[in-house]
C-alpha cells in the first residue's frame, strides 16, 4: 500500500498542529505584550547599562542551571513563604529578557527577587555579600556546593604605602590572600552584581495581585511596598456627618 | 555460532525483513484515550483559564482576577477618562481644576476622595444646585444630571459612571478607592423617584 | 526472491562508508560528551574542581556535555540508523554516499565548533540549543543534505510497501529540520519577545524527544524486535495508533502548571503530556506480544538485550512523565533532580541504549566481520545498563527528597542540599559506569573498523595468515 502522499500529509498536519498550537497562538496571544504602567512607573522597568552586560554574563556561565528565576503561586511550591517574592511570577516581568533564563532546577535558591531580598544602599554589605559569595562561596555559605568564580576578580599587587582599591574584597581567616596583595572585582562581576540588584518583581500587575497578606491589611497597589503601612491619606478622610462644610483635607 | 566472517547473502533470514501482523488495536486502549481525552476537556475547562492570556494559576477565570484587583486596573481608568473627557471636562476642566467661582475642581476635592463615595454617584445621576464649599472656596452653580431616562435621555450607564468616578478618584493626585458598577446601581435604584437636583445638605447627609 | 535480494551487498556497500562514519564520531562523542558530564558531576561534589579555568565552569560544562551528546551522538547515531533502515527497508542504495559522507564530517565541524562557543561563553541559554548561533548554518545544511539525500532514497525505493518502521524514519526526517530551525530561528537569531521564548523553547525540547530521538528509537525497536525473534510485528494497527498519537501529543508537553504563563498553556501542555500514556502503552503493548514470552532469548541475544531494555526505559519514562505533570506531583518535583534523572531516562536508558544495539547488529553487517571482542560487548551492556540504572534511581530518589524538602519552608536551604548530596553521589558512580562502559565500546568499534580496513587493504594479503578467526556471539 503506497500512502506515501497521505502520510506525508499526515506527518505535516500533525507537527503544524503543535506549533500552531503551541508556538503560534501563545505568539498571537501575548507575543506584543509591551510595557505596562503599574501605578505610575513603568514596568518591566529598564536595565541600566551595567545591569544588561551582568545578564550576559550571568548567561554566558549558565547560572540558570542552579537558579531558578521563577516564583511560583502559592500551593504549588514554599516560594512565597520562603520569601522568594511577594507574588507569582507572570509574563510581563520577563518582556525585556533575552534570552529568558527561568531555570529548571534549584540547586541554588530562586533569584527572582534577590534584589530585593539583598538591595543595594550606602553601606555596599550586600554589595560585598556579592562578591564575597562570588569569589568563594564558601565564605559567605558554608557547605555550598556553588562553583567559586575567581576568573571574574584580579589579584592585584599592593603598592607600599599606596592605599588598598575601596573594591577590595575583605576576606578573613583561610581564604585571606598573600600580604600585599588584594582581591579586586573585575567589570564582569561588577556587571553581574549589577544585574542581580536588578532582579526585582514584586510590582502588582493586574494579573498578578499581591495577595492581602503582604499588604499588612491595607489594599494598596503602591509600588514597593513591602511591608510598611503605606496607607493612602485619603482614605482616612471622614467626612462629619453633621455639618454643613466639609472639614480641611 | 560459526567463526567465519558473515556472508550476507547466504543466509535467507537475513533477506527476510520483519512483517507487521494484523492483530487489531484492543478496544480498551480506545477507550483509554477517549477517557483521558475527556479528563483533558474537563481539566482544561476547570485549569485552562478560559484561555485568556491575563488569567494565571491561582485564578480560575478573568472574573476573579478582576475581583482580585483592588485597583480595577488600566482598564476602568481608561475608560473613564475618555467619558470625562466628552462629558465633564467642559465644565470641570481637563486639568480637573474647574473654573474659579463658576465649576469646582476635582482634583484634591474633599467631596471626590471622601469616604462616601455615594454622595458623588448621587451628584452624578441626579445632578447639584446650589452653594456648596469646595476646597475653601464657594460655588453656586448648577450641575445637569446624567441618570438615564429611556427612552429620550441616553445618560450614562452604570458602569460608565463607575468608570469615570474611579478615573476622577485617581487622578491628579487624588488616591482613592474605584467606584465599582455595583454601588452605582444600588444607590440609582435607592434614588430613582428624585427628579430634582442635590443640594449640599442633603448630601451631607448621605454616609454611604 | 530474485533480483532485490542480490542487490543486499550493493545496498549495504552505499551505506558502508557514511553509516560507518556515523557511528564512529557519534560513540567518539558521546565518550567526550560522558567526560564532561563526569566533571560537571564531580563539580557538585568539589566545587573547587577545575574552578580556575572559566571554560571549564560548571555553568558552561553541564550544556556542553548535553549538547555533544545531543549533537554530536544522538542525532548523528539517528542519522546512521535512519539512513541504513532506509535503504535496507527500501531495498535501495544511498544515493550519493560521498555527499553524504562529506555531510557528515560537516555536521561534526558544527558540532565542534558549537562546543567550542559553548565553552567559550556564547551559550544561547536555551535548553538544548545552547550552541551558538554560528552553529546553526553548518548543522542545518549539513543534515539538509543528509535528509534529501536519504529521502531521495526512500523516494527510490524498490519495496514499494512500507514497513512500520519507515513510517517512523520519514516522519522523523521531516519533523527534524522543522523542529531544529524553527527553534534557532525564533530563539537565537530573531527572538521572540518574553516568555514566548521559553513556549518556543519548551516545544523545540519536547519536540526533539519525542518526536526526533522518539521516532527513531521507536523505528530501531519496531525493526530489530521482530527481526531478531524472527517473528512478525504483533500488530500495524497497534502500530499505526501509536504513530498518530505520538505525532500528535509528542510535542506539547514539557510546561509545568505554575509557570509564569497564562495558565491555559501550562494545562494543554499537562493534557498532552497525560495523552501520551496511551502511545506508550501501545508500543509496549505491541513489543510484549512480539516477544511473546519468549524472555531466554534476552540471555542468548546482546542486541535483542539493548532494544528490550530501551524499551522498557521508553515506556516508563512515558508512564513517570505522565505521573510527573500532574499538579500535587509538580509541586514537589519540578525543581528537582527528578527531572533530570527522566532527562537521562528517556536519552540514555531509551535512546542511547536502543542506538547501542542497532549499532551491535549493523556494524558486522556493514564490515562483514563479527565483533572483535564479545566480552567487551556484554561489559558494555551490563555496565551501561546498571549505570543508567544508579544515574536514574538516585535522581529520581533524591529529588523526591529535595521536592519535599524544598516545599517546607522551615528547612533552611542549605539543608535541603545536604539532603540531596548522598543521592549525587549514586548519579557520579552512574556516569563513571556509563563512561567506562562507552569507552570499552569505543574500543570495540575502533578495533572493529581496524579489522575492516585491514581486511580489505590491498596489502592483506601479509596479515591473511596471522588474522585470528573473529569471536563470535554477540549478535547470533
Amino acid at each position: 500500500m503506497n500512502h506515501g502522499p497521505l502520510i506525508f500529509l499526515g506527518i505535516l498536519f500533525t507537527l503544524a498542529l503543535s506549533w500552531c498550537g503551541l508556538v503560534f497562538a501563545p505568539q498571537i496571544q501575548f507575543g506584543r505584550q509591551e510595557v505596562v504602567n503599574a501605578k505610575g512607573q513603568l514596568y518591566p522597568p529598564n536595565r541600566p547599562g551595567l545591569a544588561q552586560q551582568g545578564g550576559e554574563v550571568y548567561r554566558a556561565n549558565g547560572c540558570q542551571y542552579c537558579h531558578s528565576q521563577q516564583v511560583q503561586p502559592k500551593g504549588l511550591g514554599a516560594d512565597l513563604e520562603r520569601g522568594w517574592g511577594k507574588r507569582y511570577s507572570v509574563a510581563q516581568d520577563y518582556l525585556r529578557d533575552v534570552p529568558v533564563m527561568w531555570g529548571n532546577l534549584r540547586i541554588g535558591p530562586d533569584l527572582t527577587n534577590v534584589g530585593l531580598r539583598r538591595p543595594d544602599d550606602e553601606t555596599h554589605t550586600n554589595r560585598v555579600w556579592h562578591f564575597q559569595h562570588l569569589y568563594r562561596p564558601q565564605i559567605t555559605s558554608p557547605g555550598s556546593i556553588m562553583p567559586p568564580y575567581p576568573f571574574l576578580f584580579e589579584k592585584r599587587q599592593v603598592r607600599r604605602g599606596q592605599p588598598a582599591s575601596p573594591d577590595a574584597l575583605p576576606l578573613i581567616g583561610q581564604y585571606k590572600t598573600e600580604l600585599s596583595y588584594e582581591i579586586v572585582p573585575t567589570s564582569a562581576a561588577r556587571a553581574l552584581v549589577a544585574y542581580l540588584f536588578s532582579l526585582q518583581s514584586d510590582t502588582p500587575l493586574f494579573e498578578a495581585p499581591i495577595p492581602s497578606e503582604f499588604t499588612s491589611g491595607v489594599d494598596t497597589n503602591a509600588p514597593g511596598a513591602m511591608s510598611t503601612n503605606a496607607v493612602s491619606p485619603a482614605l482616612t478622610n471622614a467626612v462629619a456627618p453633621a455639618s454643613t462644610s466639609p472639614p480641611k483635607q | 555460532m560459526s567463526s567465519k566472517p558473515i556472508d550476507p547473502n547466504a543466509e535467507m533470514s537475513e533477506e527476510r525483513e520483519p512483517i507487521a501482523g494484523f492483530a487489531t488495536v484492543p478496544i480498551w486502549l480506545i477507550v483509554l484515550l477517549g477517557v483521558l481525552g475527556y479528563w483533558g476537556q474537563l481539566h482544561l475547562d476547570k485549569f485552562g483559564g478560559e484561555f485568556d492570556p491575563r488569567v494565571y494559576g491561582p485564578f480560575a477565570s478573568l472574573k476573579e482576577v478582576q475581583k482580585a484587583n483592588p485597583d480595577v486596573g488600566v482598564d476602568m481608568v481608561a475608560k473613564g477618562r475618555e467619558i470625562y473627557s466628552t462629558s465633564c471636562a467642559p465644565c470641570h476642566q481637563f486639568s480637573g481644576q474647574g473654573l474659579p467661582g463658576q465649576f469646582p475642581p476635582l482634583s484634591g476635592s474633599e467631596w471626590v476622595v471622601g469616604d462616601h463615595p455615594g454622595r458623588i454617584i448621587r451628584i452624578v445621576l441626579d445632578g447639584l444646585q446650589g452653594p456648596i464649599e469646595v476646597k475653601g472656596q464657594q460655588f453656586n452653580n448648577v450641575m445637569v444630571p446624567w441618570r438615564p431616562r429611556p427612552p429620550d435621555v441616553p445618560g450614562l450607564k452604570d458602569d460608565e459612571i463607575a468608570a469615570v468616578l474611579t478615573f476622577v478618584r485617581q487622578e491628579w493626585g487624588n488616591k482613592a478607592p474605584p467606584v465599582k458598577p455595583e454601588d452605582v446601581k444600588a444607590i440609582r435604584e435607592k434614588t430613582k423617584e428624585r427628579t430634582q437636583q442635590w443640594t449640599a445638605n442633603e448630601l451631607l447627609k448621605e454616609n454611604e | 526472491m530474485g533480483g532485490a535480494d542480490s542487490l543486499l551487498p550493493q545496498i549495504e556497500a552505499s551505506c558502508r562508508i557514511p553509516v560507518l562514519v556515523f557511528f564512529t564520531c557519534g560513540v567518539a562523542w558521546l565518550l567526550f560528551s560522558l567526560a564532561f558530564g563526569l566533571v560537571a558531576s564531580l563539580k557538585l561534589h568539589f566545587p573547587d574542581f577545575l574552578a580556575q579555568c572559566p571554560w571549564l565552569t560548571y555553568g558552561r560544562v553541564r550544556p556542553a556535555f548535553l549538547n555533544m551528546f545531543l549533537y554530536g551522538f544522538a542525532s548523528q547515531v539517528a542519522l546512521g540508523v535512519a539512513i541504513w533502515l532506509t535503504c535496507r527497508l527500501g531495498r535501495a542504495p544511498l544515493i550519493s554516499p560521498v555527499a553524504v559522507t562529506c555531510a557528515g564530517l560537516f555536521w561534526n565541524v558544527g558540532v565542534k565548533l558549537g562546543v567550542y562557543g559553548i565553552l567559550r561563553g556564547d551559550s544561547t541559554g536555551f535548553s538544548w540549543l545552547e550552541m551558538p548561533r554560528y552553529a546553526f548554518p553548518i548543522l542545518f545544511c549539513s543534515y539538509a543534505l543528509i535528509g534529501v539525500l536519504t529521502l531521495i532514497t526512500f523516494h527510490e525505493r524498490r519495496e514499494r510497501q512500507l514497513y512500520v518502521s519507515l513510517w517512523y524514519v520519514v516522519a522523523a526526517l521531516f519533523w527534524f529540520p522543522w523542529i531544529y530551525s524553527a527553534g534557532n530561528l525564533m530563539l537565537v537569531f530573531w527572538p521572540v519577545r518574553g516568555v514566548v521564548q521559553v513556549v518556543v523553547n519548551t516545544w523545540f525540547t519536547s519536540s526533539l524527544k519525542e518526536l526526533w530521538f522518539g521516532s527513531i528509537g521507536v523505528a530501531a525497536i519496531f525493526y530489530f524486535l521482530p527481526k531478531l525473534l524472527e517473528r512478525p510485528l504483533y500488530s500495524r494497527y497497534l502500530a499505526l495508533y501509536s504513530f498518530w498519537l505520538v505525532a500528535l501529543f509528542g510535542s506539547w508537553g514539557g510546561i509545568f502548571i505554575g509557570a509564569p504563563l497564562p495558565k491555559w498553556i501550562p494545562a494543554v501542555s499537562t493534557m498532552a503530556s497525560v495523552l501520551m500514556v496511551v502511545p506508550v502503552i501501545a508500543v509496549a503493548m505491541n513489543c510484549y506480544f512480539t516477544l511473546g514470552g519468549e524472555f531466554k532469548r534476552l540471555s542468548q541475544n546482546s542486541v535483542l538485550r539493548f532494544i528490550v531494555f530501551g524499551l522498557a526505559a521508553y515506556v516508563f519514562a512515558g508512564l513517570l512523565g505522565a505521573l510527573n505533570v500532574l499538579a500535587p506531583v509538580s509541586a514537589i518535583l519540578r525543581f528537582t533532580y527528578f527531572q533530570d534523572g527522566l532527562v537521562i531516562l528517556n536519552l540514555f536508558g531509551f535512546f542511547a541504549m536502543v542506538m547501542f544495539g542497532a549499532i551491535y547488529y549493523i556494524v558486522p553487517r556493514l564490515t562483514e566481520q563479527e565483533w572483535p571482542s564479545a566480552s567487551l560487548a556484554k561489559l558494555h551492556f551490563w555496565a551501561s545498563a546498571s549505570g543508567i540504572l544508579l544515574c536514574v534511581v538516585s535522581l529520581i530518589a533524591g529529588g523526591v527528597q529535595q521536592g519535599f524538602a524544598l516545599n517546607e519552608s522551615a528547612v533552611p536551604f542549605l539543608d535541603v542540599l545536604k539532603i540531596t548530596l548522598p543521592y549525587l553521589t549514586g548519579c557520579t558512580l552512574g556516569l563513571i559506569l556509563l563512561a567506562l562502559a562507552s569507552a570499552g565500546f569505543l574500543c570495540n568499534l575502533l578495533w572493529a573498523l581496524a579489522r575492516y580496513a585491514c581486511a580489505t587493504c590491498p596489502c592483506s594479503e601479509r596479515f591473511a595468515s596471522n588474522a585470528k578467526p573473529a569471536i563470535t556471539g554477540v549478535t547470533r
